[in-house]
C-alpha cells in the first residue's frame, strides 16, 4: 500500500486551479482534512502566476479553466514536473488520452466520487513528495 | 428596486418643499392650497421612502441570514460527505419552512458528485421530499418546477411515477424538467412514455431531447427501432428515434434505415436524419441507398447525402461529388461535396477543381492539403 487513510500531508503544497465552485470546495475540503496546504485560484492567469511564485507539489487544474485551459497550463508551467491532475467533464476517450499525452498524470471526470478523486490526487501528491526529498524534509 | 423607489420619492419631496417655501408668506388661496397639497405630498413621499427603506433593510437582513444558514449547512454537509457525521446532523438544523432552501443548496453537489456521495445526498434530502411533493399541487408553475426538480435530483425509485405523471403537467417548463429527470433514470420501459411526451416539446432544441432519450441506453434501442420502422408513427417521433439510434451507434437499425430510405416518398426531415444515421453507422456496402438522395429537391437532404457519401462512398463517387461542387444550386451542398471528396482522399479531383476558372474553385483550394 502506497499510503494509508491516516497519512497527513502537512508539508505539501497543492494548487487548486478550479473555477467550478462545488468541485473546488469538495476537493479543497478533502485535501485540507489531510492537512495539505491549499492555494485556490479560479483562472489560468492566476494559476500561472501562483505557480511562478512558488513551486507546488501538485497542481489540480480544471480542463476548461478560463484564461488558460488545463492543457495550456501544462505547456507553460515554470517548474519542471509538478504533477498535474486535470478535472473536467470530458467523457470522450480520445480527448482524455490527449490530456495524458500533454503530460497530465490523471484525468478526473466530473461528476466524480469525492473519496475516489481525493485518493487519486493524494496518490500523486505522495509520489511527488517522495520524488522531491527537499520538500519532505522541510 | 428599493433604491430606485427611495430616490424617486426623495426627488419628489425636494420639489414639493421647494414649491412650498417659494410661496410662503402670500395670502392667495390658490397658493395656500398648493402649500397644503405640497405638504401632504411631502408627507406621503417620506412615508413611502421609509417603507422602501425598511423593506430594503429587511430583504438585506433576510439574505444575510440565508447566507449564514447556508454556510452552516455547508460545513455540516462536508462533514457528512466525508463520513464524519450522519445525515441526521443536518436534519436537526433545518426548520419546516427551510426544506426547499436546503434542497436548493444540495443541487450543486448533486450535479458534481456520483456514487456513494450522491446516495448520501439523497439520504440527506429524503425527509424533506414529502413537503416538496405537496408543492406539485401548487397553482404556480415555478413552484411546481422547483418541486419536480428536487424530486428529480433526490427522489428514489418510488418517485419515478411522480415524474411520469408530471410529464402531463400543463406547464411545458415543469413537464420538460420531469422529462429530463425521468430519462436520466435510464429505465428503458419509460421510452414509449417519453417519446410520446417529446412531441409537446417540439420547440425545444432537438439535440437536448435526443440527449435525454439516449440516456435510456441500448436496452431502449429495440423500441426506437420499432417506431422508426412504423410508417404510422409521426415523422417527428421517427426523426427522434433515428437521431437517438445514431447517438447509440445502433448497428441493428441499419436494415430499417435502408428500407425507409428505399421508399421514394420519405419525408425530407426523416431522410436527412436517416442519412446522418447512415453516415455514422453504415458501411460502404450501404452506399447504394444514399446516392439517389444526392439529387433530392431539398438542399439539406443533398447536404446530408453528400456528407454520407464522404464516409461510405467509393472511388466511383468522385465524379458524382465533383458535379455537385460545380453545378449544385446551393453553395452549402457544394462545400459538403468538396469536404466529402477530401474525406475520400480524392486529392486529384480537388486539385483539378482548384485549378479551374470557376467561381467555386476556391472551395476546393481551401480543402487541399498544404503539400498537395
Amino acid at each position: 500500500m502506497l499510503f494509508s487513510d491516516h497519512d497527513v500531508f502537512d508539508d505539501s503544497r497543492v494548487l487548486l486551479a478550479i473555477e467550478h465552485p462545488t468541485s473546488a470546495e469538495l476537493l479543497n475540503d478533502r485535501l485540507e482534512r489531510r492537512e495539505a496546504h491549499i492555494e485556490r485560484v479560479q483562472n489560468g492567469q492566476d494559476a500561472l502566476a501562483a505557480a511562478n511564485e512558488v513551486p507546488f507539489d501538485l497542481l489540480v487544474a480544471q480542463a476548461d479553466l478560463p484564461g488558460r485551459t488545463g492543457v495550456e497550463l501544462l505547456r507553460n508551467l515554470p517548474y519542471l514536473d509538478p504533477p498535474v491532475v486535470l478535472l473536467g467533464r470530458e467523457t470522450n476517450d480520445d480527448a482524455i488520452v490527449r490530456s495524458y499525452e500533454f503530460g497530465a498524470v490523471d484525468y478526473i471526470t466530473r461528476p466524480f466520487a469525492p473519496k475516489v478523486a481525493a485518493a487519486r490526487i493524494l496518490r500523486f501528491l505522495r509520489l511527488s513528495l517522495s520524488a522531491n526529498p527537499s520538500v519532505l524534509s522541510s | 428596486m428599493g433604491h430606485v423607489l427611495t430616490l424617486i420619492t426623495l426627488r419628489c419631496s425636494r420639489l414639493a418643499v421647494f414649491f412650498s417655501w417659494s410661496s410662503f408668506g402670500t395670502e392667495s388661496p390658490v397658493l395656500s392650497a398648493l402649500i397644503i397639497g405640497s405638504s401632504v405630498f411631502v408627507g406621503i413621499s417620506l412615508a413611502m421612502a421609509c417603507i422602501a427603506l425598511v423593506a430594503h433593510l429587511k430583504m438585506k437582513r433576510k439574505k444575510a441570514k440565508y447566507r449564514q444558514r447556508k454556510n452552516s449547512w455547508r460545513q455540516v454537509l462536508l462533514d457528512i460527505l466525508a463520513e464524519e457525521r450522519a445525515p441526521v446532523a443536518l436534519h436537526n438544523r433545518v426548520e419546516a419552512s427551510q426544506h426547499e432552501q436546503l434542497l436548493d443548496c444540495l443541487i450543486p453537489y448533486a450535479t458534481t458528485v456520483k456514487g456513494d456521495a450522491l446516495d448520501t445526498l439523497r439520504e440527506v434530502a429524503r425527509p424533506f421530499l414529502s413537503t416538496v411533493e405537496q408543492q406539485l399541487a401548487s397553482q404556480y408553475p415555478l413552484k411546481r418546477a422547483r418541486a419536480i426538480r428536487h424530486i428529480g435530483f433526490f427522489g428514489g425509485e418510488e418517485h419515478a411515477s411522480t415524474l411520469r405523471d408530471t410529464l402531463d403537467d400543463p406547464s411545458d417548463i415543469v413537464s420538460g424538467i420531469a422529462f429530463r429527470h425521468l430519462a436520466q433514470r435510464s429505465n428503458p420501459n419509460d421510452a414509449p412514455r417519453l417519446l410520446q411526451a417529446a412531441v409537446r416539446h417540439r420547440g425545444t432544441d432537438r439535440n437536448q431531447i435526443v440527449s435525454s432519450l439516449t440516456e435510456l441506453g441500448e436496452r431502449a434501442a429495440p423500441f426506437f427501432r420499432e417506431v422508426l420502422a412504423d410508417g404510422n408513427s409521426s415523422t417527428y417521433q421517427r426523426v427522434l428515434c433515428s437521431e437517438t439510434l445514431r447517438w447509440l451507434a445502433d448497428g441493428k437499425a441499419v436494415p430499417i434505415a435502408m428500407k425507409v430510405l428505399d421508399n421514394s416518398d420519405v419525408d425530407p426531415e426523416l431522410a436527412s436524419a436517416l442519412l446522418r444515421f447512415m453516415r455514422r453507422v453504415g458501411r460502404r456496402t450501404h452506399s447504394k441507398v444514399i446516392r439517389p438522395y444526392i439529387h433530392s429537391d431539398v438542399p439539406f437532404v443533398r447536404i446530408q447525402a453528400t456528407r454520407a457519401l464522404g464516409q461510405l462512398g467509393n472511388d466511383s463517387d468522385g465524379a458524382l461529388l465533383t458535379d455537385r461542387v460545380l453545378d449544385d444550386p446551393s453553395r452549402w451542398v457544394a462545400i459538403s461535396a468538396a469536404e466529402s471528396l477530401a474525406e475520400l482522399r480524392r486529392t486529384e479531383e480537388l486539385r483539378r477543381l482548384s485549378q479551374m476558372s470557376h467561381p467555386r474553385a476556391s472551395i476546393a483550394t481551401d480543402l487541399l492539403p498544404s503539400d498537395a
